[in-house]
């Protein structure tokens, strides 16, 4: 293995000299191209067969110019948001080169080293010719329902091989035209054919859509002014960043967290990382994370760059969807064979566990210095579980999976929210009315977790509670992090409820069962999942005394927490 | 004879009516007033333009009204304290929502706040699962404390939504009944008597929405009567709904819920009633007022209804759900008197806010500090600076040049090429939400035609239809008091909703024939109550179905009467064909129906419009005068000024043209061509090809 850094430079630079453009075509192109990604969501989600696509939105598309530049993007999951040009690029170089790329190609790329993600999550990349001339790309990477791994869903992989099958970037379009042959290995290799083949074709619906609306808009202005003005989207997009950065001074900040297990094998991961601020630069430093796993908690590279776009844009971002120039001021180091630059084919089924906890402890580092620019940590984690079995009835098999909201962490600026979905921002959970149509159980409760935020000056939000009674015998698949290491508190706030999942046999017997494979779950039992709460900030002594008795009243708070946290209010 | 329409705005109170000639039907003239809206009674406003009017209400047979009553209480959050009973487990629901952050990279994005706040949700132990089977028996046993905690509280009214509430209401009834019978005076609403559809934060919300709202809009309805009575109004009342009819004053003080969008249907209402008149079934709407544009679809003559409605729900918030049958409307922050602004980034911005009435916009000359579109308007010389309202006002284009100085500066602009900015922004933003109602939901724009009115409709849509490759604009006559006209030709209409899984075999048929007859029969109920006669009343039934496993349904009409097995065999080919239309695939999957839909209309007299006169006078002498107008990239031209009361039917003439009434202008750009029809609505014929 390397024992050589490896560094990532996060945006890409201007490729043409400054031009003079209209502000006001700028403003519209800008538009136009924030519509046209929009667009390709609406066509994506319109035509998806998987509620984990128009439901969960467990998507990201988005349009990137020539030199794989983020030009727009839908609002979607924002962690793969900043992986999107890693699979643009190893996509076209898997079939060759853009040499190879020919109007109407759509290439499917999976391989998870390049896409940053575990192999379920295929991307579709389309190149846009205009005149003959390649200009631009389109690509959505959707989650596709199984894709022949091991399990539906594990968290117990070994290796790459064991999580789904790989497409290392091959045309499933050749110039408009479906490749049969690829086409029906992509069929052949998941455990429900119906649901994959449908989605395939709403990524390739999708990334058409894109396609077509980024034409409208470069037939309008003629290439020439549309890329002067989108070199000038850019550098304003630079400037907002560069802007906050400009508040924060020079300064190496390290934060640490770590994952709960490797899911193979007992014992905590610990891990910190450095954020480096250098003239309005900011350099995310992974070199000292852990060797690679033996389980699937390894993050690859473009998800570890994903998560300093993703914090940087969430910080800094000023209710502006961000696009390359966002990016350049950032840059990322990682260590090659370690946790977060993993080297095939080490395990990453569960990448996005290490990513979402990466993302808060950034926070956390700032958090040392600048506590009023970051939040306190949130339930941290996306509390996923995904379900099966066989239809009494009907013998069918069924299947069905979803994240579960937590509380917020409080800001300077206020209290944390309740129950949000942290980084998977779009999502809604089912209500309870359809998913009880849906799979064979009754939600007994989906409630606030009295007592489940962090106290501080600003509380965190409330965790929640829900409780799944299985009407079948059925089996889950269940990923909590952060069910060991409370959510903490900033700047003398405190620590709130973690994560945890229990099951419920015959009514008395709990058992933890927060990262686990294939649990089943016998008809009448319960699994009960305990979404936890946001930490606080501040100093609790500094808490508005009629909030703190508000609190009570609504029921978010016992006296006893009260009598416990903030012993100065009479209640 | 009078019918009149009354429609309370943000701003003014708008009353429009026909003189009806009693032998033909036909109305003779229309005339309309104004007076300020008085937001502490509503009816005095009301009454305000029945007196300015010169209305003799006595001599009105129809009075439909339009209020913003509800959508007010709500977005001022000035309705009563309201408390919730809910089933145990479930009282947070109203609060956790559906844990969505559409502004997805903003870390202090804050959920919207509850309508009843969580001390005030109860809960009541009973379960009932999602065919309407009861799994517990309910368990009434806490209410008593309940109600002595709420009464302790001085809550005003309750709401009652309990899960799968709309399989089985029973429940939900014997909740109500007790409580009435503990506390006779309170007002009181259960999920059931508002909607039947699934899906427990969305129909929670819309009856607390409604509980909260119901002594008000009660009171309000009240006291409107009461006025119309004392001023020997003999006729029935109407309210405008938002699923785009009319019901009475009894029904609507029920589920007052159902005026939440009162005021911006009636247009779309308007311009579908319109296509009927001039053969134009495919239309897409577009209303400009003062601080909205409002845009809408209709295919084939069918206003497009939603039950999934979301008041306040923008990219940086979730919003909150109403589940009603609402027509589906888009609005964005974009009107005549929305501020243009640069940010920080030198970005030139048009709305969200808006300078409203008061000051307005800075040509107005009241003190107005912020440019607005109307402004920029001005300045191109689009709106006449000489006729402006009107003639009323007197444009003051000093003031204008002065405040527009500094943004030109930011943009290093020429304060005209600053104009033209503001109104190609303006413009981009109106064409992001006409692509919303259009190219994003699967239609072609290039099938439709954009019927303008509003204030501001005319002076925008060509450059609109051009920019989305729409073939024609329609602009209505009296364009401005055009929704008011769409109340005045409204029947009855009450929506039914049932939530009712049903898999679509041999057995659905008899599940089918008595479910809508149930349903038809409670409408005919109802209506009865009020003395609506048998004969008026008509139904049209819907259903949405799935296949097995997706949860994208899809809305089809449903023509028969009764149902056999061909019957059924037709639905779900209809179906595979509209969810192909709509999803671009089909699937062999089992099809279930999971809702029933039954609107029921109740036919209401309307009048007849009158064609306008031929005079055989030259179109050349409707030409008022001609000025030089900035047609953006189109240049500078001098244009001829046409008097849009002196058009008439089979005129035509081509653009560079403006078209002006007192209270409209209408932009034709070079080589648009413009035709007058028999009623003086302008079609004016944008120069792109139709989809064919």
């Amino acid at each position: 293995m390397s024992s050589e850094l490896h560094h990532y430079k996060c945006g890409v630079d201007r490729k043409s000299n400054k031009a003079e453009v209209d502000p006001i075509t700028t403003q519209i192109v800008r538009n136009s191209l924030n519509s046209a990604a929009e667009q390709m969501k609406r066509a994506l989600c319109r035509t998806a067969m998987s509620p984990v696509i128009y439901d969960v939105l467990d998507f990201a598309g988005a349009i990137y110019d020539n030199h794989m530049r983020l030009l727009a993007q839908a609002p979607s999951l924002p962690l793969f948001m900043g992986t999107l040009n890693f699979c643009i690029e190893e996509a076209v170089k898997g079939v060759g080169g853009e040499s190879k790329l020919n109007e109407g190609d759509i290439i499917i790329y999976n391989s998870p080293y390049g896409t940053g993600s575990h192999p379920q999550d295929a991307a579709l990349v389309m190149p846009v010719f205009f005149d003959g001339e390649l200009i631009a790309y389109t690509a959505i990477k959707a989650h596709w329902l199984d894709i022949a791994g091991k399990e539906p869903y594990s968290t117990d992989t070994v290796d790459v091989f064991q999580e789904g099958t790989v497409y290392p970037g091959v045309k499933l379009y050749n110039k408009g035209e479906l490749v049969e042959d690829i086409y029906k290995m992509c069929i052949a290799n998941t455990r429900v054919p119906n649901s994959v083949a449908g989605d395939i074709n709403a990524q390739a619906i999708g990334v058409r859509a894109g396609e077509r609306a980024l034409k409208k808009i470069v037939a309008k202005y003629g290439l020439k002014k549309f890329r002067d003005t989108t070199e000038a989207i850019f550098d304003a997009g630079e400037m907002i960043v560069r802007n906050y950065l400009k508040k924060i001074p020079n300064g190496e900040y390290v934060g640490s967290g770590q994952m709960d297990s490797n899911g193979v094998e007992e014992g905590t991961v610990p891990f910190d990382l450095k954020v480096i601020i250098e003239d309005e630069k900011v350099i995310l430093d992974m070199s000292n994370a852990p060797p690679q796993q033996n389980g699937p908690i390894n993050c690859p590279l473009p998800s570890t760059v994903s998560t300093a776009r993703v914090s940087m844009s969430m910080l800094a971002g000023s209710n502006e969807p961000p696009n390359e120039g966002f990016f350049r001021p950032i840059e990322v180091i990682t260590k090659p064979g370690t946790l977060f630059h993993p080297i095939s084919p080490a395990p990453c089924f569960l990448y996005g566990w290490p990513a979402l906890q990466a993302i808060e402890v950034f926070y956390r580092a700032l958090g040392t210095k600048f506590p009023e620019n970051v939040p306190a940590s949130s339930g941290g984690c996306i509390n996923g579980i995904v379900w099966w079995g066989i239809r009494e009835e009907t013998g069918e098999p069924w299947a069905d999976g979803a994240p579960h909201p937590v509380g917020q962490g409080a800001s300077h600026f206020g209290d944390g929210a309740t129950c949000l979905h942290h980084a998977e921002s779009a999502t809604r959970f089912a209500p309870a009315e359809v998913w009880e149509n849906r799979n064979p159980w009754l939600i007994n409760k989906v409630e606030l977790i009295q007592d489940s935020c962090g106290a501080g000056k600003n509380r965190g939000g409330l965790g929640v509670n829900f409780e799944f009674e299985m009407l079948e015998d059925s089996f889950a698949t269940t990923v909590c992090e952060r069910s060991k290491l409370p959510p903490w508190g900033l700047n003398g706030g405190l620590e709130a409820l973690p994560n945890n999942c229990f099951l419920m046999e015959d009514g008395k017997t709990n058992r933890e069962v927060p990262k686990a494979t294939r649990v089943p779950i016998k008809k009448g039992n319960k699994i009960l999942l305990q979404c936890g709460g946001g930490g606080g900030y501040g100093d609790p002594k500094e808490r508005d005394h009629s909030k703190i008795i508000d609190d009570v009243k609504q029921g978010y708070l016992s006296k006893e927490y009260v009598n416990k946290y903030y012993p100065n209010v009479k209640l | 004879m009078l019918r009149v329409a009354t429609d309370v705005g943000g701003t003014f109170t708008d009353l429009v009516y026909f003189e009806i000639d009693e032998k033909s039907g036909k109305a003779l003239s229309i005339k309309t007033a104004k007076s300020d809206t008085t937001p502490s009674s509503y009816e005095k406003g009301v009454f305000d333009a029945i007196e300015k009017g010169n209305v003799d209400i006595a001599k009105s047979t129809f009075f439909a009204h339009g209020t913003t009553v509800v959508i007010n209480s709500i977005t001022e959050r000035k309705g009563v304290l309201t408390g919730l009973v809910t089933t145990k487990g479930f009282r947070d629901s109203l609060e956790i929502a559906r844990g969505d952050r559409p502004d997805f990279f903003n870390l202090r994005y804050q959920k919207p706040k509850p309508f009843v706040p969580r001390y005030l949700r109860a809960e009541v132990p009973g379960r009932i699962d999602f065919l309407g089977k009861e799994l517990t028996p309910l368990d009434l046993s806490g209410l008593d404390k309940i109600i002595e905690k709420f009464k302790k509280h001085d809550v005003q009214s309750i709401a009652v939504c309990l899960i799968h509430g709309y399989a089985n209401s029973l429940h939900e009834q014997k909740v109500i009944d007790y409580i009435k019978s503990k506390w006779a005076e309170i007002d009181i609403v259960a999920s059931h008597q508002i909607t039947r559809e699934w899906r427990e934060y969305e129909r929670t919300n819309t009856t607390a929405l409604c509980a909260y709202v119901k002594p008000i809009a009660r009171s309000y309805l009240d006291k409107l009567n009461d006025k119309l009575i004392a001023a020997n109004f003999s006729g029935n009342p109407y309210v405008m709904q938002s699923n785009g009819g009319i019901d009475t004053f009894e029904s609507t003080k029920a589920i007052p819920l159902t005026m939440i969008e009162s005021g911006p249907t009636s247009g779309v209402l308007g311009a579908a009633e319109l296509g009927k008149l001039i053969k134009e079934n495919n239309l897409i709407t577009l209303d400009v007022g003062g601080t909205t544009a409002k845009c809408s679809l209709i295919e084939n003559g069918n206003v497009k209804i939603n039950t999934n409605y979301w008041i306040e729900k923008n990219r940086q918030s979730a919003g909150y759900p109403v589940m009603l049958p609402v027509v589906d409307i888009v609005e964005i922050g974009n009107g005549g008197g929305s501020i243009a602004w640069v940010d920080n980034y030198d970005k030139l911005h048009v709305g969200p806010q808006s300078a409203g009435a008061d000051p307005g916009p800075v040509s107005y000359g009241k003190g107005g500090t912020s440019i607005t579109t109307t402004d920029a308007n001005l300045i191109t010389n689009r709106i006449n600076q000489n006729y402006f309202c009107g003639g009323e006002i007197k444009a003051d284009m000093d003031a204008v040049s002065k405040t527009i100085a500094p943004l030109s500066k930011k943009l290093k602009f020429t304060n005209e090429e600053t104009a033209r900015g503001i109104i190609r922004i303006a413009n981009n933003n109106m064409i992001n939400a006409l692509k919303l109602v259009s190219v994003n939901k699967g239609y072609d724009p290039r099938d439709f035609s954009l019927v303008a009115f509003g204030g501001g409709g005319g002076m925008h849509a060509t450059s609109l239809a051009k920019e989305l490759n729409i073939p024609k604009v329609i602009i209505p006559v009296n364009s401005s008091v055009f929704s008011a006209w769409g109340m005045l030709m409204s029947d009855l209409r009450r929506d039914y909703i049932l939530t009712k899984l049903t898999t679509m075999n041999d057995q659905a048929i008899d599940i089918l024939n008595k479910t809508f007859s149930e349903m038809e029969k409670q409408a005919e109920e109802s209506y009865k109550k009020e003395n609506i006669s048998k004969e008026l009343i008509s139904f049209k039934r819907f259903g949405s179905f799935r296949y097995l496993g997706q949860d994208h349904s899809v809305e089809i009409p449903i023509t028969n009467s009764k149902f056999d097995e061909d019957s059924i065999k037709k639905i779900i080919d209809d179906f595979h064909t509209q969810y192909e239309k709509e999803f671009t695939y089909k699937l062999e999957n089992q099809v279930d129906m999971i809702q029933f839909h039954l609107v029921a209309f109740a036919k209401i007299e309307k009048p007849e419009l009158q064609e306008r006169k031929i005079t055989n006078i030259k179109v050349e002498d409707t030409i008022k005068e001609t000025r030089e107008v900035d047609f953006d990239e189109m240049g500078v031209h001098k244009s001829n000024i046409y008097n849009f009361d002196l058009l008439e039917p089979g005129m035509e003439f081509t653009g560079p043209a403006i078209v002006e009434d007192p209270s409209t202008t209408v932009v034709i750009f070079p080589k648009q061509k413009c035709k007058v029809d028999k009623f003086a609505n302008l079609h004016i014929s944008i120069g792109v090809e139709n989809s064919e």
